[in-house]
């Protein structure tokens, strides 16, 4: 049955993104995987050799006495070695201190960091949710945030977090030299930037309950705590798990902020999972680790993105 | 020229068969109505002769040709929408030519053709405006100026006014009728309200669960309903139904026993039930008389009087607790709780049986 | 829920007084970031309460002089835009009549709804996952340090988000109007470039801006596939670190330069982050 809904006319229309997610995401992690299994080394091969050099319309330059002139050209050549090492870089991950340390600084960051957001996202939206002066340029001004280039962000909160000489410079407090409070630094930055986007949503599902429900809720229960408890919360536990495992998911990937804030460091207290790959892979181009340890980091992300897309499912229903 | 067939047309929609296979034939130039209460399938129905639900099971013809594979934009169909569906974003105008600018039509045609539909319809001064700035009236003469330029083969309607107030509906219920006179084109219309379907039809189809019911001219179905649905659902108010017991049976004379002492006898030639069958008696509200007639006569006791000036709508119980309704003059001397003798004579009896079908 | 109407004035005044308060905690770090860059270099960690131009110091526009006249600043900002606005183009020309597809036909070997969420999967991946094997297909194709690189990854990125916003759009238009172009003579393609496709363009707009401050954003693949040449906003602020030591004027101006356009667009396309963001679970 051919009708105007099933017509070959939807695979022209669906098709071109669908090969192209396949192409740009499914390829690479397929790729991903068999760089794992390698060692990868490369070489930078530099050889030196003499050419003639060109003037602008590519013909010989002639010296006094007529020779071509010559000039040094340095050939760089990268040479990358590729060994089949099955899962040694995997059972790398196992005893490398630095990965220890990467988790324990991403799990500690994501714990602290968005059960903060939530809950300031939460308070936020009850408060904007009632009437106050200015209320919707004061909401503009939250939203600010939301879009503001995380590197800038980054970089923005050393220059206020400076010791010496920054506005919160009369705290007192070592922001960023003390490994413990620089991780702090950057919860605290990560916040100030998400918190918004949960206020935002927040505010959403609550402006999206009833009012005749809220009325009736109020002639029952006395105390507000009452009302919150009773009726607000369950009423946005759905959108509360929803901005959870966004979050969540979000969060992991933690890169940006630490590299403009700290460097990572001092040490290696502020360095996450996806910048210690990022290290690893761009900066000593151990390809094959890097790629174990994205991999890694991609099945955590996978299981919260699992029971993410479960409820996302529901709510499609 | 078209006329329209289905043949055993079917649909459901996830296992759910919500048409049961239907069966129609339209001739060219008709006036057809498909009405029935809401979820009945007659939208369903109008739509897959659109072409914009598929067919689970039959066929269906638009002319000779077989359409069941056709786009929609194939069919030679033009369709007026509930809601209107006009093209937010475009003028009148534009709404108006944009089935004519689709098929290539050269300019200075659209603008003729356009033009002369908004002179039928008495739009000429909106042709600027966006359908935003129209009242509910003159969006439907848009909708309706929008098939007509199309000179399609069939027009179809979709409760086209059942978004209007009840004056204006009146008056486009003429004007759809002049339409139809000026442009001599088969149109299938569809809608819930059986005072539509009996001022504008050549010809009723019924419809209920997705089946058609009954298919006939509109007093075709007043004066002979097949089934009690249909004799429930044509005529406003309701007919009355009374259910009687079967006390004899001679030949063709059959003996009813009516609520109360009363009992009456009919004619019938189809007798296909016995004595002692329960079956249903159907009297019209207008049918009923309170002056002595010749006929018979049932008790009933007045529970509520409307009065709505030109006539008056009396509720009674009958013997027993039935409520009857009987339709009498406006300024009808009857007061509440007062006891009535109700006459009605047999021509106005309709007999069903057990199977909710008349007989004959 | 909508706010009360009467309330008692203290309490109005507490509330106001309170959300006055976090919105300028939310505001300082981008106020700090534009009076540290009206401030002359030597100004810069001697002004004194919250440094308020003309109050507190004299402001001048010398750091937005010197940085806007630097090739490298004009470089970032023009590859930035480049590849924002043509990732955007490329995102959206293949994101929309995915989304149409997703809402509006019906798909029987994989359903509508599974297909939808396949196309979203793909924006939480973390990016890490896939910077290694980039790196190495971009180092093969002889397209490291292009902007064709960056844009053809950005577009890949941010593909999921024009699908769930635009699908949502599309569902929420009233079907009627295109099965009305179908009957006008309009097939598949009519029904939606003359009829579909105006009536989302607001929503595809405010789309089109969303995908561009996430592009514009992006660092992670700019500073793995870009070296030289094709520098971007975020690797531009990166480079005032390395050379003299922190330049705070500098790094004001250049975070104002990469914050100011992302920004405006979060106020802009408000209506359509919540659910862009939450992946169209969240209706804003």
């Amino acid at each position: 049955m051919k009708t105007h809904r099933n017509t070959k006319a939807r695979f022209v229309f669906l098709l071109p993104a669908a090969i192209w997610v396949l192409t740009f995401t499914i390829f690479p992690l397929v790729y991903s995987l068999y760089i794992s299994v390698h060692k990868v080394e490369t070489k930078m091969n530099v050889s030196r050799e003499k050419v003639p050099m060109l003037d602008a319309s590519g013909n010989p330059v002639l010296d006094a006495k007529g020779n071509p002139r010559t000039k040094i050209k340095i050939n760089r050549e990268k040479i990358s070695t590729w060994t089949n090492i099955g899962f040694t870089n995997f059972k790398r991950l196992v005893d490398d201190p630095q990965v220890h340390s990467a988790i324990k600084v991403t799990s500690i960051f994501v714990l602290v960091a968005v059960p903060s957001q939530l809950v300031l996202g939460i308070l936020l939206a009850l408060l904007f949710n009632q009437r106050l002066w200015a209320r919707s340029f004061l909401r503009a001004v939250m939203l600010l945030p939301i879009f503001a280039t995380p590197l800038a962000v980054g970089y923005l909160f050393f220059t206020i977090f400076y010791e010496e000489g920054g506005p919160l410079g009369f705290l007192g407090v070592p922001f960023l030299s003390n490994p413990d409070w620089a991780l702090f630094s950057v919860i605290l930055v990560d916040i100030w930037q998400w918190t918004p986007f949960c206020f935002l949503v927040f505010l959403a599902a609550l402006q999206g309950i009833p009012n005749e429900l809220m009325e009736a809720a109020k002639m029952e229960s006395k105390s507000k705590w009452g009302l919150f408890a009773n009726i607000i919360f369950p009423m946005l536990t759905p959108t509360i798990v929803i901005v959870l495992l966004l979050r969540l998911a979000e969060a992991i990937k933690l890169f940006d902020i630490p590299f403009a804030l700290t460097g990572g460091g001092p040490g290696v207290a502020t360095q996450s999972m996806s910048f210690l790959a990022f290290r690893t892979g761009l900066r000593y181009f151990d390809l094959g680790y890097a790629s174990a340890m994205s991999y890694c980091l991609l099945i955590i992300v996978m299981i919260i993105v699992t029971l993410f897309f479960r409820k996302l499912r529901q709510s499609y229903a | 020229m078209a006329e329209v067939k289905l043949r055993g047309v079917k649909k459901s929609f996830d296992e759910v068969e919500v048409i049961h296979g239907v069966d129609l034939e339209i001739k060219d130039r008709e006036f057809v109505v498909f009405v029935g209460p809401s979820g009945c399938g007659k939208s369903t129905l109008l739509r897959m002769i659109a072409g914009l639900e598929d067919i689970t099971a039959g066929e269906i013809y638009i002319g000779d040709t077989y359409v069941n594979d056709l786009h929609p934009a194939d069919r030679g169909a033009a369709m007026v929408f509930q809601s209107y569906a006009l093209y937010p974003h475009m003028s009148v105008r534009e709404n108006i030519g944009f089935g004519l600018k689709l098929n290539k039509v050269p300019k200075a045609e659209i603008q003729r053709k356009v033009a002369e539909a908004a002179k039928i319809l008495k739009i000429e001064e909106l042709l600027d405006r966006r359908p935003a700035q129209l009242s509910g009236g003159q969006r439907q003469r848009v909708a309706i100026g929008r098939t007509i330029v199309r000179e399609p083969s069939v027009f179809l309607f979709d409760e086209p006014l059942s978004n209007l107030d009840a004056a204006l509906r009146v008056q486009m219920r003429m004007e759809l009728e002049k339409l139809h006179a000026n442009l001599k084109t088969t149109m299938i219309y569809v809608t819930h309200d059986q005072v539509e379907a009996m001022t504008m039809a050549d010809r009723i189809f019924i419809l209920n669960d997705g089946y058609v019911e009954q298919v006939g001219t509109p007093l075709e179905l007043y004066r002979k309903p097949a089934n009690i649905f249909v004799a429930g659902f044509i005529g406003s108010p309701k007919m009355n139904f009374l259910s009687v017991k079967v006390l004899q049976i001679e030949g063709q004379q059959i003996t009813l026993q009516l609520p109360g002492e009363d009992q009456m006898q009919l004619q019938r030639e189809n007798i296909n039930f016995k004595v002692g069958d329960t079956l249903t008696l159907g009297i019209r509200p207008e049918h009923f008389e309170l002056e002595q007639t010749q006929g018979y006569s049932l008790s009933a006791t007045v529970d509520i009087i409307e009065r709505l000036g030109n006539e008056t709508y009396i509720y009674a119980n009958d013997a027993n607790d039935n409520l009857l309704t009987i339709v009498g003059d406006g300024e009808l001397d009857v007061s509440n709780k007062e006891k009535l003798k109700i006459h009605f004579t047999t021509d106005h009896c309709h007999l069903f049986g057990r199977d909710d079908q008349s007989i004959q | 829920m909508k706010p009360k109407q009467n309330q008692h004035p203290l309490r109005y005044s507490i509330y106001s007084l309170i959300a006055v308060v976090a919105a300028m905690i939310f505001f300082f770090p981008i106020y700090w970031a534009f009076s540290t860059s009206l401030r002359n270099p030597l100004d810069t960690f001697t002004v004194s309460g919250l440094g308020i131009p003309f109050l507190n110091f004299e402001p001048t526009l010398t750091n937005w002089v010197d940085q806007l006249a630097t090739e490298e600043a004009r470089k970032a900002v023009y590859n930035s835009t480049v590849i924002a606005v043509f990732a955007s183009i490329l995102a959206l020309a293949l994101g929309i009549p995915a989304a149409y597809a997703l809402a509006r036909f019906r798909f029987k070997t994989i359903s509508n709804k599974d297909l939808t969420i396949w196309f979203l999967s793909q924006r939480v991946l973390p990016p890490v996952a896939t910077v290694v094997p980039f790196y190495l297909i971009m180092q093969f194709l002889n397209l490291l340090d292009t902007q064709l690189a960056l844009i053809l990854i950005n577009a890949t990125f941010v593909l999921p988000f024009v699908v769930v916003i635009v699908r949502q759009t599309f569902l929420d238009l009233p079907i009627e109007l295109e099965e009305a172009a179908f009957m006008d003579g309009a097939r598949n393609y009519g029904a939606f470039l003359r009829v579909a496709l105006p009536l989302a363009a607001p929503a595809i707009a405010a789309t089109g801006l969303i995908m561009f401050a996430f592009t514009w954003n992006e660092f992670l693949f700019a500073i793995t596939l870009s070296s030289k040449e094709v520098i971007t906003i975020p690797i531009h602020m990166a480079g005032a670190v390395d050379t003299r030591g922190v330049q705070f004027w500098f790094m004001a101006v250049r975070a104002m330069i990469a914050m100011i356009p992302p920004v405006l667009i979060a106020l802009l396309a408000q209506r359509y982050i919540v659910q862009g963001l939450t992946l169209g679970a969240v209706k804003g």
